[in-house]
């Protein structure tokens, strides 16, 4: 009995807690072609032809949202790059699909479709945006003063835009 | 007359006989479903068996007629008239596909989404998914296609029997078109016939509704038109078969050559032009097993140049092969589903039929001159 208590008390001091948080099954695409690329503006030629191709309120929320997992994605890896401008473009780029796609959602609704599947995935794919903005907004600095050759310095409020991303994920 | 009775029965027959495969999800039918084709598998599978001689040996009927010269455009209208209604007949018999036509065009139409970026399972309530099989498909034809599946969707006032109906009879419409284009290329009623009235061609079309010739008749309107020396119009007809199904691209090279002998003013060797299009159909006949498998209605591709070549072994040869193909479908009527060994008996019955056919048509022609 004694050795037991002595095992359980050695247990409570020497295993440590770990905390897990319930993580998003959605999946973010592979990071493409990124801004500083030569093919870049042909990529984005490409997607807003896409754009066009694209009608349809279901499609059209899958394209927005397809746009919106993309642009996330390139802000991650241009901010862990320190490249916080163009960092932020693509953050507010990634935002305005963000709220498009849920103006599809709404349309959608509206005009009596089914929409359980497309609002799951929305849902989704907000809770996985959120747990990247809430990884980026513990890394990155509240506030950035970036200094451009031969242009005045722009102070980048990059914890109020994060915030303010996280909120429109909120929104389902 | 006796031909013309004898052809009428079987086309009955193969009307009613069709009635037998409602599917007990297509519940617009629920007062004449009866299940038949599913719990008297044996009966059905001899009974298509026995349709499909039946209509061969029609088939070889009529060519001995028009051959003889006792068939003309009187009697061949008839004979075709009677063909066309088969499209009175249930669709999905043989295959599927006419529900996935289906589903595409009420994506399209009247969900307004594009069938290329969204497919019919993301309707979840929607009771096409009930029948319908491969909902997980983006659309898998051309935008000609989908514009013209507009034309029977929306004079079915959205009744999903009125669609089937019409979707065949759009199909059934460009039939007759590449009937009509053969006729004028060749002039001549005998292959006109060997196209027209084979058996493989009566069930993909009218039947089953397949798009294939469809896609033959802007192929042959093409050739036509470049005939007529409308070359514009040639090659615009062409570019449009290619967006039915994209199968008819392997005809490009075929186009090349003609437009190379237009503009060095040579003259065409037109008996030429169908062998070589003939080949190039095989091709991507023989390559559609890449992609999924070969399906019979595939055959479609190759008959009307087959016809107008106009060479008995030939004619033969694939007269062989469209009944192998109709045989195809007897395991699957038999067993029920497509597993491996249900295909390989597929692709065995296939081959006996094809070659007990080559035998007795080889037989029944040794006396015809072509």
């Amino acid at each position: 009995m004694k050795k037991l208590l002595f095992l359980l008390m050695l247990m409570l001091f020497t295993v440590r807690p770990s905390i897990v948080f319930a993580e998003s099954s959605y999946v973010m695409p592979y990071p493409g072609i990124m801004p500083g690329n030569k093919l870049y503006i042909l990529s984005d030629f490409l997607d807003t032809a896409k754009s066009f191709y694209t009608f349809g309120d279901i499609a059209k929320f899958k394209y927005n949202l397809s746009q919106s997992d993309k642009y996330l994605i390139e802000a991650k890896i241009l901010f862990e790059y320190s490249q916080y401008p163009l960092a932020v473009h693509s953050l507010n780029k990634s935002n305005e699909y963000y709220l498009s796609a849920n103006k599809n959602l709404t349309k959608a609704k509206d005009r009596g479709k089914n929409i359980s599947v497309i609002q799951s995935m929305y849902k989704n794919a907000g809770v996985k945006h959120t747990e990247i903005l809430d990884e980026l907004r513990m890394s990155l600095p509240v506030t950035f003063l970036w200094q451009d050759e031969k242009k005045s310095p722009v102070l980048l409020q990059i914890k109020d835009l994060i915030d303010s991303s996280i909120d429109y994920r909120s929104i389902h | 007359m006796k031909l013309i009775a004898f052809f009428s029965t079987i086309v009955a027959l193969l009307i009613g006989f069709s009635y037998l495969f409602i599917d007990p999800n297509f519940f617009y039918y629920k007062n004449v479903f009866n299940g038949i084709a599913f719990s008297h598998r044996a009966f059905v599978s001899a009974f298509y068996a026995l349709l499909i001689i039946g209509f061969f040996l029609a088939y070889v009927c009529i060519l001995h007629e028009v051959k003889k010269k006792r068939l003309g455009i009187r009697k061949i209208s008839i004979l075709l008239a009677i063909s066309f209604l088969i499209i009175l007949s249930y669709p999905t018999v043989l295959s599927y596909d006419i529900f996935n036509y289906l589903a595409t065009a009420k994506v399209t139409f009247f969900h307004f989404e594009n069938p290329y970026l969204v497919m019919p399972n993301e309707f979840i309530d929607d009771p096409m998914l009930l029948y319908t099989r491969a909902t997980n498909k983006l659309a898998l034809y051309g935008p000609t296609w989908i514009a013209l599946t507009s034309i029977p969707y929306y004079l079915s006032f959205e009744s999903v029997i009125a669609q089937t109906f019409l979707f065949k009879i759009l199909v059934g419409v460009f039939y007759v078109g590449l009937v009509y284009l053969l006729y004028r290329i060749s002039r001549d009623l005998f292959i006109v016939s060997v196209f027209a009235f084979n058996p493989l061609v009566l069930f993909e079309v009218f039947m089953s509704g397949h798009n294939d010739v469809v896609m033959m008749f802007f192929v042959f309107l093409g050739f036509y038109l470049f005939q007529k020396n409308k070359y514009i119009l040639s090659g615009f007809s062409f570019f449009v078969s290619i967006f039915v199904k994209f199968a008819s691209l392997f005809l490009l090279p075929i186009w090349i050559y003609l437009f190379y002998k237009k503009s060095a003013k040579k003259s065409i060797t037109w008996s030429k032009v169908w062998l070589f299009s003939l080949v190039c159909m095989g091709i991507i006949f023989i390559l559609s097993s890449l992609r999924e498998e070969i399906y019979p209605w595939y055959f479609v591709w190759l008959l009307p140049f087959v016809a107008l070549i106009n060479k008995k072994q030939i004619s033969i040869l694939s007269a062989a092969i469209s009944f192998g193909l109709l045989a195809y479908y007897i395991p699957y009527m038999y067993t029920g589903h497509y597993i491996f060994f249900a295909k390989l008996i597929c692709v065995v019955c296939f081959s006996a039929g094809f070659l007990l056919a080559y035998v007795i048509f080889n037989k029944i022609t040794k006396s015809w001159v072509f």
